[in-house]
């Protein structure tokens, strides 16, 4: 039996919000689900002090699919903190969740996302997530990687 | 009894950026009469392009040991890292509940070559942990140097692993003989990192691995760098 997969998204820039989606997938992973990290394209300057750990993200990540999306049960957000689904960075990944709703493509999905910091980012991802037809896993205030678990949980129950 | 695995019946995947020849069934390669050797699962020879390498992945459950041939290659996982593993170094990471990493070619213009060794832990949900061990050349020279191990070693550095196997490496020079004891109910593999060598009477390639039971010695002789797993 193959393991169901969660698409776990994040930006990140400077590596912190990368942290968060690594401890995110350990999450998943302790719930013997399988974890695929994706990483949406850069937009605007980038501090001058992260440019190393940027090129490295760029080698070593790549951007989420519809393919990625539409094959996984589950997905996991992992916004910067300050970010809004507006966010340029996020605006590509947002489209493409608009165009798998439109087909149908995200019924029975579940999703959470992560606070990388900011109750505020974090309610306004998880209302388009919900706007698109997700079912919503929290993990009552627990950290990243208890979401991860939590997510990842809730997708075993299901196989 | 020896049971020789050739170089060229492995499993082979060339993806380009990476070359890898896979001892035991792995990823797209699966033969059900290659499927591990007692505890040890994987065992796969990765020849990876300049700044290309695996990126960020997870593992459950599995002891992962990286002995590098030539090259160097960068770690990162959800522990700890930035990691360099060079020539004459072991990574040991348990796997446990849940890791993540990525396995990057350190160099920009030069290859990495280097083997991966999974082996099935004694249990699971352990605690994860990553464990880098370098040692001097001389001191697999003509001799079996001990690199992991179920317990800590005094005074050698030696990786702790979660399993009653211990993995050692020795080069022999001609003229050489290198004799590990292999006590009632123990088996070895045998795997040639480079060079020609002699095994218990079998000639053995680089690339070549052997599966060793009922003998109560293995002796290796030869020219070249040999690993030699003890295993229950």
């Amino acid at each position: 039996m193959a393991q169901p997969g969660v698409v776990v998204t994040f930006s990140s820039r400077c590596g912190t919000t990368e942290k968060f989606a690594h401890a995110a997938a350990v999450g998943v992973v302790n719930a013997r689900a399988l974890p695929r990290l994706r990483r949406v394209a850069d937009d605007g300057p980038v501090p001058s002090e992260c440019g190393d750990t940027l090129r490295r993200m760029q080698k070593e990540y790549v951007q989420p699919t519809e393919k990625d999306i539409a094959g996984a049960p589950a997905l996991i957000i992992v916004p910067t903190a300050g970010m809004t689904p507006s966010s340029t960075q996020w605006q590509s990944f947002i489209a493409l969740l608009d165009r798998l709703a439109a087909a149908g493509a995200l019924a029975g999905k579940v999703g959470a996302v992560i606070d990388a910091g900011d109750s505020q980012t974090v309610a306004s991802f998880s209302s388009a997530l919900a706007a698109r037809g997700l079912e919503l896993i929290t993990a009552n205030g627990g950290d990243a990687r208890e979401h991860g678990r939590a997510v990842g949980a809730a997708i075993m129950r299901s196989v | 009894m020896i049971t020789i695995r050739k170089s060229k019946d492995r499993g082979y995947t060339d993806a380009g950026w990476l070359r890898s020849n896979a001892t035991f069934s792995f990823g797209a390669y699966q033969d059900p009469n290659f499927m591990g050797f007692r505890v040890l699962r994987v065992l796969n020879e990765d020849r990876i392009a300049p700044g290309k390498g695996f990126g960020p992945h997870s593992h459950r459950d599995m002891e992962i040991l990286t002995y590098m041939v030539d090259g160097r290659l960068a770690h990162r996982d959800s522990l700890t890292g930035p990691h360099v593993l060079g020539r004459n170094e072991l990574q040991a990471m348990t796997a446990g509940d849940g890791i993540v990493h990525s396995e990057f070619n350190a160099s920009e213009t030069e290859p990495s070559h280097s083997l991966q060794i999974w082996i099935d832990p004694r249990a699971e949900d352990l605690t994860p942990s990553y464990q880098q061990i370098a040692f001097a050349p001389e001191a697999k020279r003509g001799r079996l140097h001990l690199l992991a191990g179920p317990e800590s070693s005094n005074p050698a550095p030696l990786a702790v692993i979660n399993q009653d196997a211990r993995l050692y490496v020795t080069e022999v020079d001609p003229g050489d003989r290198v004799t590990h004891a292999l006590p009632e109910g123990r088996h070895a593999w045998i795997q040639v990192v480079h060079g020609t060598v002699d095994v218990n009477g079998t000639p053995l390639q680089q690339g070549d691995g052997a599966a060793i039971s009922d003998e109560p010695t293995v002796v290796v002789s030869g020219d070249g760098e040999v690993l030699l797993f003890d295993l229950p």
